[in-house]
């Protein structure tokens, strides 16, 4: 408290208001009670006081002085006035001057005080004005601050905490606004043409307004709720979740495809990917076909639709190894006609170190061998392939490959 | 009516999660429940069916009936995911603190990655937390700049359906539905393992009063 500057205006100015709300103590509290200020005998520098200070305003120009809003809720707090607190201040209050009103109103027209029961009907209608406008006040400062989502405070926590405030204001306008009994204003306006309009007509058609909206309001409220604790869930399951994996790095859940019952969220069944070709034997759509065929792009490009990018790479690879494998063929076709060349049967291994080919010696067997025999039978006939072949071990009778001898028939070459 | 959705349906049948942002028309068939029994009418032969997570935010595909060859499988599943989960939930970390989010990243945000990378840039304890990302084997990016780095982020988040990129040529990308579903699955892991979280609730204002 140390640092509290005493003499700073707004230092001055609190102690100066509280000492008035001290001193002034019986009248106000009067008037919490719905008795109205004497103005004449308070005095109009006492008033002028009273209504700068922000503890009492006049709703208008006819009406008397009233404690403003905050004040008002001191009290409530100060007293714990749980009548006040549930039903509402406003409404209650309300109420207390509209059953007055209505009393003296008859009394007026009883008396044939014609003039004064006009006066005091204006009053009446500017005290089911005030009511109004205070309702809508309070419904439009509750849509503003739906409306931005309360991100006049920062944390998720504390809109929580606005969003509760403004549900438990709504409800207590819902319970004000019940307590409007719309029974007895009827009785209350008996045959009076004027009262019924204004207590009945006017009132009730506002009334029912200000219901829905405010049962719009609460609707939203919750919704926004609902969002707000979902995320403030989302928040702490993140944050908790990292800290939890961060101290039990080896952490493992358990096996859960594994259980009798099996979760959506585990069950993601395998992709498959729906291909289609074009249906030749449908000569109908020949035509159709045709026309797509011409307008086909040079090449298709990779779908976009499949979420991997690694078909890309595998095409890639498929086109080097299309390469080598060509290369393969050819040298070994090579090898085939070197030896009908030669005329003469010859050594594969011993071609490969000739031609001082790169090929591994293993790959280059199997495909001297897959060569003979993807050979036409008729140009088979021509060639002989001899297996130099030795078991694998004493007692392993599987016989190894070592070099295989490419032998010409036509030289007559037997063993 | 349904070759109208033939789409919908090889995107579901191709493994994809279909959301209100990856495939609005499509999210929008699969509220009505008349449309959905066609599907896993049609998804029958194929022992697939619908399914969503726990919200109904994001749809997919999953088996109808379970032998122990899919059940094996879905193991392997759930732990690929597994494996991307910390990298992930650090990641959300990552973009709420670099935006200064109040909240962690939840579908249809919007992200742009220009930004994100400025921010990131200046800031050493971001720089820092990215360049621990991007050595875990899910974001794995051999990029020594941020912009490269974060590129790499995106193209993974992207290519698993987390990150949806409306334009090409533009570096702005909305959060997808997936996001809920990694989310559904963490809270599930969590409940299942009844793994405690600390709950600590910032102080209001009355107990800051107080």
């Amino acid at each position: 408290m140390s640092t509290l500057e005493y003499n700073s205006e707004a230092v001055k100015q609190g102690i100066e208001r509280l000492k008035l709300l001290g001193k002034y103590s019986d009248v106000l509290m009067q008037n919490y009670y719905g008795v109205e200020l004497d103005e004449a005998q308070a005095g109009a520098r006492l008033v002028n006081q009273l209504l700068q200070a922000n503890i009492l305003w006049r709703p208008d120009e006819a009406s008397g002085l009233k404690l403003t809003g905050p004040v008002r809720e001191m009290i409530v707090h100060l007293i714990a006035d749980e009548q006040r607190r549930k039903v509402n201040a406003e409404v209650g209050e309300f109420l207390v001057n509209i059953r007055l009103l209505v009393g003296k109103i008859n009394a007026a027209e009883q008396q044939g005080h014609y003039q004064n029961s006009t006066y005091l009907q204006s009053k009446l209608s500017q005290e089911v004005d005030d009511l109004n406008s205070r309702i809508a006040t309070g419904i439009n400062s509750l849509w503003n601050r739906l409306n931005i989502d309360f991100a006049f405070v920062s944390t998720v926590q504390e809109k929580i905490h606005e969003n509760e405030k403004a549900h438990s204001e709504v409800v207590r306008w819902l319970d004000g606004l019940e307590l409007i009994d719309f029974k007895e204003l009827i009785a209350f306006a008996g045959s009076n043409g004027g009262l019924r309009h204004i207590l009945v007509r006017q009132l009730q058609g506002q009334v029912s307004v200000h219901f829905s909206s405010l049962r719009e309001v609460q609707k939203r409220l919750n919704e926004l709720m609902a969002r707000f604790r979902q995320q403030q869930a989302r928040n702490l399951l993140v944050r908790g979740m990292l800290q939890f994996f961060q101290q039990k790095p080896n952490f493992q859940p358990s096996d859960y495809a594994q259980r009798s019952h099996v979760v959506d969220l585990l069950n993601q069944a395998a992709s498959v990917q729906a291909s289609v070709s074009i249906a030749l034997d449908r000569h109908q759509d020949k035509h159709a076909m045709q026309q797509m065929l011409a307008q086909l792009p040079a090449r298709l490009e990779p779908s976009v639709d499949l979420p991997h990018a690694a078909p890309a790479l595998a095409w890639q690879e498929d086109q080097t190894i299309l390469a080598k494998r060509r290369a393969l063929h050819e040298d070994v076709v090579s090898f085939y006609l070197n030896v009908l060349d030669q005329q003469q049967s010859q050594s594969a291994l011993g071609y490969l170190a000739e031609a001082q080919l790169s090929w591994d010696p293993e790959i280059w067997l199997y495909q001297v061998i897959a060569e003979y025999q993807g050979l036409a039978s008729s140009d088979k006939l021509a060639f002989r392939l001899h297996y130099d072949e030795h078991a694998a071990g004493p007692f392993n009778t599987v016989l190894i490959i070592e070099d295989v001898q490419l032998q010409l028939l036509s030289e007559g070459v037997g063993a | 009516m349904m070759m109208q959705y033939s789409h919908l349906l090889e995107q579901l049948l191709a493994g994809g999660f279909i959301c209100e942002v990856t495939d609005n028309q499509g999210f929008r068939y699969l509220q009505d429940e008349q449309q959905r029994e066609a599907i896993d009418h049609y998804l029958r032969p194929l022992n697939r069916r619908l399914a969503s997570n726990p919200e109904g935010t994001v749809w997919f595909l999953a088996w109808r009936e379970l032998t122990q060859p899919l059940r094996d499988q879905l193991s392997q599943q759930f732990k690929e995911t597994l494996d991307s989960l910390i990298p992930m939930l650090k990641l959300l970390q990552l973009t709420q603190e670099t935006m200064g989010h109040e909240n962690v990243l939840t579908a249809n945000d919007i992200l742009n990655r220009h930004d994100l990378a400025a921010r990131i840039e200046n800031n050493p304890s971001l720089r820092e937390q990215l360049q621990a990302l991007v050595q875990t084997r899910f974001f794995q990016s051999q990029s020594e700049d941020v912009s490269g780095q974060l590129k790499q982020v995106f193209d993974r988040l992207r290519s698993h359906g987390y990150l949806h990129q409306p334009h090409k040529d533009r570096h702005h990308y909305i959060v997808t539905g997936k996001i809920d579903y990694l989310i559904d699955l963490t809270r599930f892991i969590r409940e299942e393992e009844h793994i405690y979280i600390e709950e600590d609730v910032a102080p209001s204002q009355e107990d800051l009063l107080a």
